[in-house]
């Protein structure tokens, strides 16, 4: 099995943190913000402009 | 583990057998927790603080006047206004009565702005003729939105218990003590076109 699962070079693990830490992540993190604002916008289409704050 | 020499492995076979993504999958045999926790932390930050510089050049008025429409339109208009000059020196610019400051509802006007790109690339006020016929109508949604919130970008800055009736003329004590004191208007149900030129009011939406 221990051969099979063959082992992740330094190299590659290192990219790989690189690739989620600067780039997957971060545009999750938008997109997740982007989802919110736009649930919120429909909403207020729906629901009329929100009242005070 | 799919087999390397197989030559039609559908696309999420490829994608689970791609060496980077089973990489990410797994424990980091190389890298110690501390580490990857101390990666993440610095990413985190500067990610957060990137953000939140985007977040505020997009409140700015430069960025607002990034596009001709409201350069031409709609700027021009709120200079020589008092939110322009005024004797202390105190100046509103588009984003301090335009946008929420609340974080939510702040972020659900930026998200709405994807409105204004599609107005931006099709042209969709591009011209002075354009913009004076949908003005009504914009107007409109900024005073129902005003109105709906009780003027709350107003009163970021106005408050009514830091207003001195003494200085103020009797129709506006009159007016305010009637009727803002008593919580039955705000702001904007009075003070329409004050930044920017009213539209004819025989063009307004609610105009029987």
């Amino acid at each position: 099995m221990q051969t099979a699962v063959a082992q992740s070079s330094k190299a590659r693990e290192a990219m790989s943190f690189l690739i989620l830490s600067v780039f997957i992540w971060p545009v999750i993190a938008v997109g997740f913000v982007a989802v919110y604002g736009f649930a919120f916008w429909i909403f207020f289409i729906l629901s009329g402009p929100p009242g005070p704050a | 583990m799919a087999n390397p020499s197989s030559e039609r492995r559908g696309l999420w076979a490829r994608i689970a057998g791609n060496s980077i993504i089973r990489t990410m999958a797994r424990p980091s045999v190389h890298f110690s927790l501390a580490f990857l926790t101390l990666g993440g932390f610095v990413a985190g930050v500067a990610f957060w603080g990137a953000f939140n510089t985007a977040l505020e050049f997009a409140n700015t008025e430069k960025f607002c006047i990034g596009c001709h429409e409201m350069r031409d339109n709609v700027y021009q208009e709120l200079q020589g206004t008092i939110h322009w000059t005024n004797r202390s020196g105190v100046r509103a610019t588009c984003p301090d009565c335009h946008v929420p400051h609340a974080w939510t509802l702040k972020i659900a006007r930026k998200m709405a702005a994807s409105r204004e790109i599609y107005g931006m690339l099709f042209g969709v006020i591009d011209t002075r003729e354009k913009f004076l016929a949908v003005r009504p109508e914009l107007a409109q949604h900024e005073w129902d939105r005003m109105s709906a919130n009780r003027s709350t970008e107003c009163r970021n800055c106005h408050k009514p218990e830091s207003m001195n009736f003494d200085k103020q003329k009797a129709q506006a004590v009159a007016a305010h003590k009637n009727q803002l004191l008593t919580g039955e208007k705000t702001c904007i149900d009075c003070h329409k076109g004050i930044a920017h030129k009213l539209p004819n009011v025989e063009e307004l939406p609610t105009f029987e």
